[in-house]
């Protein structure tokens, strides 16, 4: 080879090598740009994805608290209704009851005294009511006395009593005062918002979606 | 100096810009790899700290169109409850009454 000829070798091997550490140099860059982006997108996407479980736990837990306190404030409204029917029947009761001489109050007196009798043991009784309820008893005593024994299959013995601290109805006493049977008007109110509020709730609340 | 060397050492000087270029050559390719790792490193940076607050008040914006609703589902029940029991009202109060009335011998 020529001198004229290894110098041109030489150029042309040296653009060679040169244009081949360019072309990989760009292409490793090319390579590390591209892969970057690639993670990027997955970082993104990692970070959109945790945001939305943050989300979703949040979410979850807001929604299941305004359900509860929905709930409560259901119940406290079907609770406040129930109070407002027993309220209203009380009032009504009494309204009902206040005349001692009409029929209905006899008819009740009669009723309770009769039951309050069968549900006692022993046959001498003593009956508590209030003034004007008391002077009525005393006054049908011999009346009321034949309706329990029938009743009861027994001959009772009745005393009645004073008390002020009914307003309706009647508490009655086993003779030795040891047993008692609570026939007022608030104690019957009572045992049927125990027994009946069952039955007023789903009367009050029938029909609702 | 014969001719002979002449050419030779010209051989030697064209073999010593070849270096020098292909030297110069590395360095280029180092520089455009380092470029390259930089930006790289950027749009990782870019990415994790990527403003999400589009993303963040779109969510919301469902989640709270989620409690309207529930809201609104509520206060129908809670109208319908109170409607159908002012309605039974007189009716429950009626069996009260009765209830109480009632003796059981």
């Amino acid at each position: 080879m020529s001198i004229t000829n290894f110098a041109t070798h030489i150029e042309k091997e040296t653009k060679s090598e040169i244009e081949e550490i360019r072309r990989k140099a760009e292409n490793e860059a090319n390579q590390i740009v591209e892969e970057s982006k690639k993670k990027a997108q997955d970082i993104i996407k990692e970070q959109k994805h945790k945001m939305a479980q943050e989300k979703f736990i949040r979410e979850r837990s807001e929604l299941a608290i305004i359900r509860m306190k929905q709930n409560t404030e259901l119940v406290k409204t079907k609770s406040e209704w129930l109070d407002r029917a027993f309220d209203e029947a009380q009032k009504k009761l009494f309204e009902l009851l206040k005349d001692t001489n009409s029929p209905t109050y006899k008819k009740f007196l009669n009723d309770i005294i009769v039951e309050g009798i069968v549900s006692m043991k022993g046959s001498k009784l003593i009956i508590q009511s209030d003034q004007k309820t008391n002077d009525l008893l005393k006054k049908n005593s011999a009346t009321i006395t034949k309706s329990a024994s029938k009743v009861k299959g027994d001959h009772i013995d009745l005393k009645f009593e004073q008390n002020p601290g009914i307003r309706i109805g009647v508490i009655i006493q086993s003779d030795d005062k040891r047993q008692y049977y609570n026939n007022t008007l608030e104690a019957r109110l009572t045992g049927t918002r125990e027994s009946f509020s069952g039955d007023v709730y789903t009367l009050l609340f029938e029909g609702v979606d | 100096m014969s001719k002979e060397i002449e050419e030779l050492m010209t051989i030697v000087e064209q073999e010593k810009v070849a270096e020098n270029a292909i030297e110069q050559a590395r360095r280029n390719s180092e520089e455009t790899i380092k470029t390259a790792k930089e930006n790289a490193n950027k749009i990782i940076m870019e990415a994790k700290s990527v403003d999400s607050e589009e993303s963040q008040h779109e969510m919301n914006k469902e989640s709270e169109e989620k409690k309207r609703r529930l809201q609104e589902e509520h206060k129908r029940k809670l109208d319908s409850l109170n409607k159908c029991a002012e309605t039974n009202l007189e009716q429950a109060v009626k069996k009260i009454i009765e209830d109480v009335m009632k003796v059981t011998i």
